[in-house]
C-alpha cells in the first residue's frame, strides 16, 4: 500500500558510510558529481568506477536495492543515450536514412551514459544511508553562515522534515479521496485536456483544505511542546565530526587528485 | 486556591461571512469554572461543539479568555509565561499523525526536549526512560509511518511525558482508535495518573471514558452544565441525555427500573422479582435448554427462533454449501441477491511485496439486508467493501454484484450509480463553493440533468435535516456532525439501491450517532436500502445489523447472526470482538429471564413487563 513507500528510500543499516556526518556525505555527493562532470575519457571513468565501488561497497546497500531505486530514471538515461549515439564522427557502423552511428558516438555514449549514470548512483547512496531528517540537520548546519543575512535556514530545515514526514500521509490521503469521488461519479480519463485537469478539481480542493486543517493542528501541538524556532535549540544527535569523517575526507582527496591527474596525463 | 483553575473563563469567536464581516459573535465558552486539584483525574465531558476543546486550548494558553482567567500553580497564563506553563501542562491531541513532528519515534519524543534547549545526553536519558514507562521501548528507532494509529497516540503520550508535564491534557485522544487500542491508551493514562502522581484532564465524550475520573465536569453550549464526583454525574440519566450524552447501561436500567443499589444488586433484584412474579414463563423457557460439557447453558428456544425469523441468512448458508457457481443467468433470476461473491481474492501488489488482504471469500447478501463487517485493524474489511463499487477489482474470483460482474464489466459507473460508499471523513469528498452545489456533483456525473439534480439535492438536504438556510454556505463552515450529514446527502441524493458506510460514527457524540443510525434504519425501512457497514463498535453492530460477517486476516471467520456470534466465547475472543454490554448484561440475568431485544429501550421494556 502507499503508506509503505518512503521517501528518500532509506535504507537501514549501521555501514561506516551510515555512520558518516551527513556533512561529510552532502559534500561527497557535490564532490563527486563536480569531478565525474570532468571524467570525459575512458581511463578517468574506469577511475570515476573504482571510486564510486569503494563508495558503494563501505554503504553495505545491496545493489539490488540500488537499482529498484533506479526504476524512473532509466527512462532519463535512456533518452539521453539515444540522442547521443546518432551525433558522433569517427567510423559509420550503421544508418539509416539521416541517422548514422558512428564509432566516436557509440564511444561517446557509453561515456556519457556511464557519467550520468555514477551521477545518480552517487547521490541515491547518500539518500540511502541518511535519514531525511540528519539530511536536513547536515543542510541546516552547512548553510547557517545565510543566518548572518537574516536566512531562517533552521526553520527551513524544519519545514523540510515536516514536508517528508506527511508526504506519505497525504498520498495515502489522495488516494481515499480519489476513491470518495469516483464514487461519486467522479471521471478522471473522459475527455480532453481541459476537462481532464477540471475533473481533478473535486481532488485537489479537499487535498487542499486537509493539508491546510493539518498543518494548523501541527502548528498547535507544535506549539504545546514549546517550540520557538530554531532559537536556542538542541539536538538529539548533535553533529560533530569523528576520524570517519577525516578518513572519508581523505578518500575523497585521493579520488579528486586522480581525476586531476587523470586530466594533464591523458588529454 | 486549587492546583489548575479557571474563573469565568469566556471565548468568543467571530462568525464572518463570505466577504469577511463580522456577522456575530458566538461564545464557545461562556463563564465557565473548572477546579483541579494537583494528582487528580478530572473528566470533561460533553457533545460535538459544547465548547470543551475551546476550553482546553486555554489551559495551555493556546487559545487566550476573551474575559475571565486561567491560574496554573497560581500563576496565571498569561503571554510572558506560556513556556513555562507549557512545560507544566502538556496536551495531548485527537489526531495522532497531526501531533508528530519526528520521522521516527525516538526523534518525536526527542523534539520537545529539544526545544527546551537540553543537552544530548539529557534527551537520550529521557527518551530511554520514558519510552519504558510508556511501554514503546522496543520501537524507538521505528518509522513513525510504519506504527498503527494506537502506536501513534502511545508516542504522542510518550513525548509529552519525557517534557516530565505535572499535567496532561488529553483533547478527545481516543477518538480516532479502535476499542482495543483506546483501552490500551486509557490503561496507560491510569498509569500515569495512579502510578506518578500526574494530573490528568481528559477531554471526552464518552461516559464510558469519563467514568475513569474522580470527578466529572458535563459542558453544553459552552457552560458547565454539570459537575460532580464520577459516582454521582453517571446518575444523572436524563440530564446526560438532553445534553447529548449517553449514561452507562446499568445507571439507565436502575433510573428506569427506579432501583437504587450497586450493580451486582440490580442483577440479583431483577432474577428474584421476575423468577417470582413469572415463574411459570421461565419455567416454559427453561424446558427447551440443556446444558453443554462445560455447564454452560445452551439455550434452544433461542436457535430455533432465530432460525424462523430469519431465514434469509440459513437460505444464504445453504447456498454457500452447495458451493455451486451460479452462471450469470441464474443470477438475473435470483433477483433478490444483491452480491455474489465465490472466491474472492484480492492482493496488493507493492513492486516488490505482495500482501493478500482478502483471501477467497465467498458470501451473498440478499436486498434489504443490513449487514456488519466486524474484524481487526488489517482484516481486509475495508478491501473488501472497496471491491463491492469496483473502487478495487478483485484479483480473482467472482463478485458480481446487481448484476454487474466487478472482475469484467470495463465501465462501472452505471453501478457506482445505484451504490453510495460513505468514507468514514466526510473531509474527503466536501469541495464545492455551496453545500447544495456540493450535493449536486453526484447527481450531475450520474447524467441527471442540472434541473433534475438540484430537486434531487434538496431531497437529500432534507432527509439529513440540513436547512435551507444553510444550503449556500461553504461546506467547509460547517460542523463536524453537518458536514457528515452534508457528505452523506451528497450520496443518498442519487438515490442508491445498497449503501456502504465504512465507520459511519466513529468521533460523533452519543446524539448525532442517534440520528445517524435513526436516518440509515429508515432507508432501510422505507425505501429499501441495502446497508452494509464497516464497525469496530460492537455496540452499534449489535444494536443495527442482525447479520454480521467478521473478517480474519482476509478470511470469513464467521457469517451469520449478530445475537448468536456473541455467545460464541472461541469466535469473539480469536477476533477481539469486544461484546457489547447489553449482551453480558442480558447473559447475567439467564437463565431466569432471556429477553432477545437488542436495543437498551427494548430490554428496559422487556424488563419492566417482567417485574
Amino acid at each position: 500500500m502507499i503508506k509503505d513507500m518512503t521517501i528518500g528510500q532509506y535504507y537501514e543499516g549501521n555501514s561506516p558510510v551510515h555512520r558518516l556526518d551527513p556533512r561529510t556525505k552532502l559534500i561527497i555527493t557535490i564532490i563527486y558529481a563536480i569531478l565525474v562532470f570532468f571524467c570525459t575519457t575512458l581511463p578517468l571513468v574506469i577511475w570515476a568506477t573504482v571510486g564510486l565501488v569503494v563508495y558503494v561497497l563501505m554503504s553495505r546497500v545491496p545493489l539490488r536495492h540500488i537499482f529498484r531505486g533506479l526504476k524512473f530514471v532509466w527512462f532519463f538515461v535512456i533518452v539521453t543515450a539515444v540522442v547521443s549515439l546518432f551525433n558522433g564522427d569517427g567510423e559509420v557502423l550503421w544508418s539509416w536514412w539521416k541517422l548514422s552511428v558512428t564509432t566516436g558516438g557509440l564511444y561517446r555514449t557509453g561515456i556519457l551514459t556511464m557519467r550520468l549514470f555514477y551521477l545518480i548512483v552517487g547521490s541515491s547512496i547518500m539518500t540511502y544511508t541518511t535519514m531525511p531528517l540528519r539530511l536536513t540537520d547536515g543542510l541546516e548546519r552547512i548553510f547557517s553562515f545565510l543566518k548572518v543575512f537574516r536566512v531562517p535556514v533552521s526553520e527551513m530545515a524544519m519545514m523540510i522534515s515536516i514536508a517528508l514526514r506527511f508526504i506519505p500521509i497525504l498520498m495515502e490521503e489522495l488516494d481515499k479521496i480519489i476513491k470518495a469521488q469516483t464514487s461519486r461519479g467522479a471521471d478522471f480519463e473522459a475527455g480532453n485536456v481541459f476537462k481532464r485537469i477540471k475533473a481533478y478539481v473535486p481532488v485537489l480542493v479537499p487535498l487542499f483544505a486537509s493539508s491546510i486543517r493539518r498543518a494548523t493542528e501541527l502548528a498547535e501541538a507544535m506549539d504545546a511542546r514549546c517550540y520557538q524556532g530554531g532559537e536556542g535549540r538542541t539536538k538529539l544527535v548533535p553533529l560533530e565530526y569523528t576520524y570517519r569523517d577525516v578518513v572519508a575526507y581523505g578518500c575523497l582527496a585521493v579520488f579528486a587528485v586522480g581525476v586531476i591527474l587523470g586530466r594533464t596525463v591523458f588529454m | 486556591m486549587s492546583y489548575i483553575s479557571t474563573e469565568d473563563l469566556t471565548h468568543e469567536f467571530n462568525i464572518r461571512d463570505a466577504t469577511g464581516n463580522i456577522m456575530a459573535k458566538k461564545r464557545a465558552c461562556d463563564g465557565v469554572n473548572v477546579h483541579v486539584e494537583k494528582g487528580a483525574f478530572v473528566a470533561i465531558l460533553g457533545r460535538n461543539g459544547s465548547g470543551k476543546s475551546t476550553f482546553a486550548r486555554h489551559l495551555n494558553g493556546l487559545l487566550m479568555a476573551t474575559e475571565g482567567s486561567v491560574y496554573i500553580a497560581d500563576e496565571k497564563v498569561e503571554d510572558k509565561n506560556l513556556i513555562d506553563i507549557r512545560r507544566k501542562l502538556g496536551m495531548v491531541f485527537q489526531n495522532p499523525d497531526n501531533q508528530i513532528v519526528g520521522n521516527s519515534v525516538k526523534e518525536d519524543v526527542a523534539f520537545g526536549l529539544e526545544n527546551l534547549g537540553l543537552p544530548s545526553k539529557e534527551i537520550w536519558a529521557r527518551i530511554y526512560e520514558t519510552l519504558k514507562i510508556t511501554g514503546m521501548g522496543a520501537y524507538i528507532d521505528r518509522n513513525v509511518a510504519r506504527l498503527s494509529g494506537g502506536q501513534k497516540q502511545r508516542l504522542a503520550i510518550t513525548s509529552v511525558c519525557a517534557m516530565k508535564p505535572e499535567t496532561i491534557v488529553l483533547d478527545e485522544a481516543t477518538s480516532m482508535l479502535d476499542p482495543e487500542a483506546s483501552k490500551n491508551i486509557l490503561d496507560s493514562v491510569l498509569e500515569l495518573n495512579k502510578k506518578y502522581g500526574i494530573t490528568i484532564i481528559m477531554i471526552t465524550h464518552r461516559i464510558e471514558e469519563a467514568v475513569l475520573a474522580d470527578y466529572i465536569y458535563v459542558m453544553g453550549a459552552g457552560k458547565v452544565r454539570l459537575e460532580g464526583v464520577t459516582g454521582h454525574v453517571i446518575t444523572r440519566v436524563k440530564e446526560l441525555e438532553a445534553l447529548g450524552l449517553e449514561a452507562p447501561l446499568y445507571e439507565k436500567i436502575k433510573y428506569e427500573l427506579g432501583f437504587t443499589g450497586n450493580d451486582k444488586e440490580l442483577i440479583s433484584y431483577i432474577k428474584e422479582k421476575a423468577g417470582r412474579s413469572s415463574s411459570e414463563e421461565a419455567g416454559s423457557s427453561r424446558k427447551n435448554q440443556i446444558e453443554d460439557n462445560d455447564g454452560r447453558i445452551v439455550n434452544l428456544s433461542y436457535e430455533s427462533d432465530v432460525d424462523k425469523e430469519d431465514n434469509l441468512i440459513s437460505e444464504t448458508n445453504i447456498d454457500r454449501k452447495n458451493d455451486k457457481p451460479i452462471s450469470e443467468k441464474d443470477i438475473s433470476r435470483k433477483d433478490d441477491i444483491l452480491i455474489w461473491a465465490k472466491d474472492v481474492r484480492y492482493i496488493y501488489n507493492n513492486g516488490d511485496s505482495t500482501l493478500q488482504a482478502v483471501k477467497g471469500v465467498s458470501f451473498q447478501i440478499k436486498k434489504g439486508e443490513i449487514v456488519a463487517i466486524a474484524g481487526h485493524t488489517g482484516s481486509g474489511k475495508t478491501t473488501l467493501i472497496q471491491m463491492f463499487n469496483g473502487l478495487l477489482r478483485p484479483t480473482s474470483g467472482e463478485l458480481v454484484v446487481a448484476g454487474t460482474d466487478i472482475a469484467k464489466v470495463k465501465d462501472l459507473k452505471q453501478l457506482r450509480k445505484g451504490i453510495g460508499y460513505v468514507f468514514q471523513y466526510p473531509e474527503y469528498q466536501l469541495f464545492e463553493a455551496s453545500v447544495l452545489k456540493d450535493v449536486k456533483y453526484g447527481p450531475v456525473n450520474f447524467g441527471f440533468s442540472e434541473q433534475e439534480a438540484d430537486g434531487l439535492a434538496r431531497d437529500a438536504l432534507k432527509l439529513v435535516s440540513i436547512g435551507e438556510e444553510m444550503y449556500e454556505m461553504s461546506p467547509f463552515d460547517l460542523s463536524g456532525g453537518q458536514k457528515k450529514r452534508v457528505a452523506l446527502a451528497g450520496i443518498l441524493a442519487y438515490k442508491p439501491e445498497l449503501l456502504i458506510l465504512d465507520e459511519p460514527v466513529a468521533g460523533l457524540d452519543p446524539e448525532s450517532k442517534r440520528e445517524l443510525f435513526a436516518l440509515i434504519r429508515r432507508l432501510n425501512r422505507e425505501e429499501g436500502t441495502t446497508i452494509i457497514f464497516v464497525s469496530h463498535d460492537m455496540k452499534d453492530v449489535y444494536e443495527m445489523a442482525p447479520r454480521t460477517i467478521v473478517l480474519n486476516e482476509g478470511e470469513i471467520a464467521y457469517d451469520g447472526d449478530t445475537g448468536e456470534m456473541f455467545r460464541n466465547d472461541k469466535l469473539v475472543r480469536a477476533n477481539h470482538l469486544a461484546v457489547p454490554e447489553l449482551v453480558s448484561f442480558k447473559q447475567k440475568l439467564e437463565p431466569e429471564i432471556d429477553i432477545r431485544e437488542n436495543t437498551i429501550a427494548g430490554v428496559v421494556e422487556k424488563l419492566k413487563e417482567h417485574l
